[in-house]
């Protein structure tokens, strides 16, 4: 398999916990990719495991052409990967300006404070506030906005709608649309089930029990897998 | 009333540049603490060392008073040198620990200050302080030297609340602290921060460490007395102040700076010869009160190690199998000093095991308990009986009364602050030690005459170690044993285990006084409950047979290699503890078990 991302035969443990089983999947690039599944299933292992904050026992990971399995995250982020965590882990002694510029994927630039404040007006005006200050929704959009910084070659978008009003799902899916049209970046998007946030994803993949259950792919419209036509029969998704 | 105001305002100004040379040292300890879960009770040794390489260097030029200027100079020296020597001893060291149980990184970190407490005594002595003439003092009495101090810590606060605030390496520091995890996916290198972080506070207590060589002399009789045991004291003033204050905020290190240098202050000051023992006691009942300090916000886990697995009772053949053991040590010679040496460790590191492995109390002072014993024993041959047995029983009583009394300290022990009021407990006992010394001799304490000669005392020692080892066996395979070992044992059962546990180390110092004829305070301080910790991380903590093998192994290699230099045996208890807790968990019987199992 070639990509920007690679995964093969990747078997990760957390503590004492198996979280991924034998994966094996690729994002090519511009590519973007919807992981479905229930909770526990391994969408957020999976990210975090291409991150390098689970302890792989099998299997190698490449991005960009060079193995990164061995490397500690802080060089895996800065090799150009956005991260949207599903806790979206807004540092609360930071000021918004300063939970963006914490991100150190490439040397910041003020084009990328320009690309966010575009992006996201509301971040613009409150550049002072304290993360601690921000509400639900805000912090979201804030972690959406501090994945973007640097203009990383891939995305993680962990459940990136949840807990969102609908102007704010608006200005989300406007970013991630903004991202991939203009820097041709990849992402990869989960859920519990398909989301507006997985329009324009060539291909989905659904987990559970940390093995990749099934694949399908998406109709040209990009609505949804249904009436898609699955490659190899989907389990039941559980509850 | 005129008068009176300048003392005030000398007064004031000595407790604030206290609090000042205290705050540099509580807070990079603190911010370590944060970062990496590590309580750096060596953290403070850093001002001992800058200190003290400071007079090596002033030596060379005898008789100069040190001018507030060359303080400052000195200062970034220190700062510089020992700042570099940190971030080496950080990569290289202590990284090992931050995944260890809070519990190991406790000893781990005790370990280390007690061997670079006796490492910086080994190198500077007793002589190479400056000899306080009274033109020093004079020179300093004036408001000059506590306002250059001040100075200097104001100059550096701001500085560091800049560089924290608005510097990139500040943000970073604030995010790793939020969220150590969540900063490393935003491409922080957060083992850089905390490399930095150690760097930068062993510096500052450098730093402060030399600015406060320039205090006026009578002041250094307080905690920032710098005297061969200086490294030994800071090793409980710094964590403490730190501690007091509450070490997971910003403000509380300087609070707790702040309490303490007003405290030593004003106790040097209106309660002259007293020494730093009240402060200390002072700050361990406010700890004992709050285990999180004056603004700490979470009060941690009591619990800082896995529960043990509860113990079987002994069974018919575990108990032959050691009293055939015990019968052969006692035929093999039983009038050598080893026959009954062995047995009395043999007991202390059991009643250490119940409090520390089993009721999960860090403590670092357990020794004192073998002090109150050991001086109990003798007062009673001294005073009422020269009967042996009866004076067993009197040591036995007074420490179990005096654990009962302190029992509040395992009760409320929490978290990384825990072995603080224990190891004031420890210097208490070794000042206590030093009170009742035998006329002429200048240090410890004896009976009139060694009570158990020739077999008596081994025989003994003997037997109480197998009868101890067979009421703990029962005891903690009792619902008393169950309740202990608990995630989160009730307070009652670790006050009553703590009581326990001092009951049997008041036996054992009984023992060793009666049978050795003398206990020097050395062996009720911070140092000897260290070695018993040592005990206990060889043969495997929490086991109770771990501490039986410990202790013989500890106890006849020391006796038989007789390498170390007694003077500098500190240092191999220290190096020791810290080097077994990282390269033996689980010590040697788990070691074994481990074996076993696989």
């Amino acid at each position: 398999m070639t990509g920007l991302l690679v995964l093969n035969g990747v078997t990760a443990i957390d503590g004492d916990t198996i979280v991924l089983r034998d994966i094996a999947l690729s994002v090519a690039q511009g590519e973007s990719l919807a992981v479905m599944g229930p909770p526990g299933a391994g969408k957020t292992a999976l990210l975090a495991t291409i991150l390098g904050q689970t302890r792989l026992i099998d299997g190698e990971i490449d991005f960009g052409g060079r193995p990164i399995d061995q490397l500690p995250t802080h060089r895996v982020a800065r090799l150009g990967i956005g991260h949207m965590p599903q806790t979206r882990a807004i540092f609360p002694s930071l000021t918004v300006e300063e939970n963006l510029a914490i991100a150190v994927r490439r040397p910041t630039k003020k084009s990328d404070f320009a690309l966010v404040h575009r992006l996201f007006p509301g971040l613009a005006d409150a550049r002072r506030r304290m993360g601690a200050d921000l509400a639900p929704g805000e912090r979201t959009i804030l972690a959406m906005g501090r994945a973007l910084m640097g203009q990383p070659g891939l995305l993680l978008l962990d459940d990136p709608l949840a807990d969102l009003a609908q102007d704010e799902i608006a200005a989300v899916l406007n970013a991630v649309r903004t991202y991939r049209a203009e820097t041709g970046g990849s992402a990869i998007v989960t859920g519990r089930e398909w989301t507006q946030a997985m329009a324009g994803c060539g291909r989905a993949i659904a987990m559970a029990n940390g093995r990749i259950a099934g694949t399908l792919k998406i109709g040209p419209k990009g609505t949804g897998p249904e009436g898609a036509e699955p490659e190899e029969p989907t389990p039941a998704p559980a509850a | 009333m005129t008068h009176l105001l300048p003392i005030a305002a000398a007064l004031l100004l000595h407790g604030l540049a206290t609090a000042a040379v205290l705050s540099l040292c509580a807070t990079g300890m603190a911010v370590t603490l944060r970062l990496t879960g590590f309580p750096n009770y060596a953290h403070a040794v850093f001002a001992t060392i800058g200190a003290h390489a400071t007079i090596l260097a002033l030596n060379l030029a005898p008789g100069a008073a040190i001018p507030p200027a060359a303080a400052i100079v000195g200062s970034l020296a220190a700062f510089a040198i020992v700042s570099v020597l940190a971030a080496a001893a950080e990569r290289v060291l202590i990284v090992r620990v931050y995944d260890a149980t809070p519990r190991d990184r406790i000893l781990f970190a005790a370990g280390l200050a007690i061997a670079a407490g006796a490492l910086v005594r080994a190198i500077a002595g007793p002589d190479a302080l400056p000899a306080p003439s009274p033109d020093q003092t004079r020179a300093a009495a004036g408001f000059q030297a506590p306002l250059t101090i001040l100075a200097a810590t104001l100059a550096i606060g701001v500085l560091l609340w800049l560089g924290v605030r608005r510097t990139r390496f500040g943000v970073q520091l604030r995010a790793t602290l939020d969220n150590r995890r969540a900063a490393e996916s935003m491409g922080v290198d957060t083992a850089r921060v905390v490399t930095a972080v150690f760097a930068l506070g062993a510096g500052l207590a450098a730093a402060g460490g030399v600015l406060g060589l320039t205090l006026e002399n009578h002041l250094r009789t307080g905690i920032l007395a710098l005297d061969p045991a200086s490294a030994a004291r800071f090793m409980v003033y710094g964590p403490l102040a730190a501690a007091i204050g509450g070490a997971d905020t910003w403000k509380g290190p300087i609070a707790g700076a702040l309490s303490l240098g007003f405290a030593d202050t004003a106790d040097t000051w209106l309660l002259p010869g007293t020494g730093p023992l009240l402060v200390a006691a002072a700050g361990a009942v406010l700890l004992v009160w709050r285990p999180e300090g004056l603004l700490g916000r979470a009060r941690p886990a009591a619990r800082l190690a896995p529960a043990p697995p509860r113990l079987r009772p002994p069974s018919f053949r575990g108990t032959l199998v050691w009293a055939i053991a015990a019968t052969a040590w006692f035929a093999l010679d039983g009038q050598r000093p080893l026959a009954s040496l062995v047995p009395v460790a043999v007991l202390f590191a059991m009643s250490l095991d119940l409090v520390m492995g089993f009721a999960g109390v860090a403590t670092l002072g357990h020794a004192a308990f073998v002090g109150f014993g050991a001086i109990a024993a003798s007062l009673f041959a001294a005073r009422i009986s020269p009967e042996p047995l009866m004076g067993l029983v009197a040591a036995v009583l007074a420490t179990a009364a005096m654990g009962a009394a302190t029992s509040l300290v395992a009760a409320r022990a929490h978290g990384w602050t825990q072995p603080i009021p224990t190891l004031v407990l420890a210097m208490a006992a070794a000042a206590m030690g030093d009170g009742f010394a035998p006329p002429g001799t200048g240090c410890g304490i004896a009976p009139p005459a060694a009570a158990l000669s020739g077999t008596a005392g081994p025989a003994l020692s003997l037997i109480a170690a197998g009868a101890v080892w067979f009421g703990l066996r029962r005891l903690l395979a009792a619902p008393f044993g169950e309740a202990l070992t608990a995630a989160e044992p009730p307070a009652a059962h670790r006050a009553a285990a703590w009581t326990i546990g001092a009951a049997i180390a008041g036996l054992a110092g009984g023992l060793l006084v009666q049978t050795a004829g003398f206990a020097g305070p050395d062996a009720f301080g911070p140092a000897a409950s260290a070695e018993a910790a040592l005990i206990l991380a060889i043969g495997g903590i929490g086991r109770l047979h771990g501490a039986v093998v410990g202790a013989a192994l500890w106890t006849i290699g020391l006796h038989h290699l007789a390498g170390p230099d007694p003077e500098f045996l500190d240092f191999w208890i220290g190096a020791g503890l810290a080097t077994a807790v990282l390269s033996l968990p689980g010590g040697l019987m788990g070691t074994i078990e481990a074996f076993r199992a696989a």
